[in-house]
């Protein structure tokens, strides 16, 4: 490969670190619960390996500890992963061209932290990069997987990860990812909309928070963007 | 039976994953669609962070001291100042850290 003038897979992977290490928490809790669930060691590591969805794997297990049919964890899993149609569509013009041993391994490593990375580069340099895309999902995939591994091992003897803080890792790669996007009044009245809709929902206990105030958010940002060319 | 679930999640994340790089999905996606979708970033990620930074306990989080929330918005004047993600981040976990250990 051509890496000397172009290693593109190093800034993948240096742009995935940050998001991958912020998750090592998130992998060791879903390891270690899916054991304490009652899963085989080998059955936990391939749900982190072919599911590949940390909010949807968390909350299936904790549905699973509670005896729930299978058809309401099924239901769980959509309603949680189907924010990932939405990043779906928006790689779609890129996707469409590519034959499908590429388009499979793409979507199937296309997670919120690929997403934004991906995003990132593609609004920075103009145009959309397949093989960055897959590095940095790989790289993604990769410690997730090392540390669902470790959750495996570790078993149940990590407790009470929240009061470690590593959530606000999470919080502070967003915002940094976020703020930088917000050019127009547009995109501001469309992250000020999910941003309090989001906050809304979570205190009246809504469920599916994230995808009703992205959506709304969305539409808000879309909505002053035709208003404004309509009016111009 | 757990094998069965994990093969039926698998096919759910993917399908979501995939459903719109399936030539066999016809939809076109007009220049308005394509606009709707710019927002996708901005917005999601927002819905991930917010509850983050101001829900706590499944109320408003309006405690300054709390680091969560006060280093939440140290973070977002930071990210407006200067461009650079890293330096965001770091700057926030920073804040993070010496607020909880001042708060204790």
């Amino acid at each position: 490969m051509n890496t000397k003038s172009s290693p593109i897979w190093v800034t993948a992977l240096l742009d995935i670190m940050p998001l991958s290490l912020a998750v090592i928490p998130w992998g060791i809790l879903t390891g270690s619960l899916a054991i304490e669930v009652g899963l085989t060691p080998l059955q936990a590591q391939c749900m982190s390996l072919f599911v590949f969805a940390g909010a949807a794997q968390l909350a299936s297990l904790n549905l699973l500890q509670l005896a729930s049919p299978i058809s309401s964890i099924l239901a769980s899993t959509f309603v949680i992963s189907s924010r990932h149609l939405l990043y779906s569509a928006v790689f779609r013009r890129f996707a469409m061209s590519l034959p499908w041993y590429k388009r499979y391994p793409l979507a199937f490593l296309l997670t919120d932290e690929m997403f934004v990375v991906a995003e990132n580069r593609r609004s920075k340099m103009g145009s959309f990069n397949f093989q960055y895309a897959v590095v940095a999902g790989l790289g993604f995939h990769f410690i997730w997987n090392v540390s669902t591994f470790l959750g495996i091992v570790l078993g149940s003897t990590i407790n009470n990860l929240s009061d470690f803080g590593f959530e606000f890792a999470i919080a502070a790669i967003f915002i940094a990812m976020v703020i930088p996007l917000v050019k127009t009044s547009a995109t501001f009245i469309a992250v000020l909309t999910s941003g309090v809709v989001v906050a809304v929902c979570e205190i009246f206990q809504v469920p599916n928070s994230i995808l009703i105030a992205g959506v709304t958010g969305m539409a808000a940002g879309f909505g002053v963007e035709q208003y404004r060319g309509g009016a111009l | 039976m757990i094998w069965i679930l994990l093969a039926l999640m698998t096919l759910i994340t993917f399908y979501n994953r995939y459903a719109l790089f399936s030539p066999l999905i016809k939809i076109p996606l007009g220049s308005r669609a394509q606009s709707f979708l710019r927002y996708t970033a901005p917005a999601i990620l927002t819905s991930l962070w917010v509850p983050i930074v101001f829900v706590k306990d499944k109320n408003l989080n309006t405690n300054l001291t709390d680091p969560y929330l006060a280093a939440g918005l140290i973070t977002v004047v930071v990210s407006l100042l200067i461009k650079k993600p890293l330096v965001i981040v770091i700057t926030g976990l920073l804040a993070f850290s010496m607020i909880r250990i001042v708060v204790g």
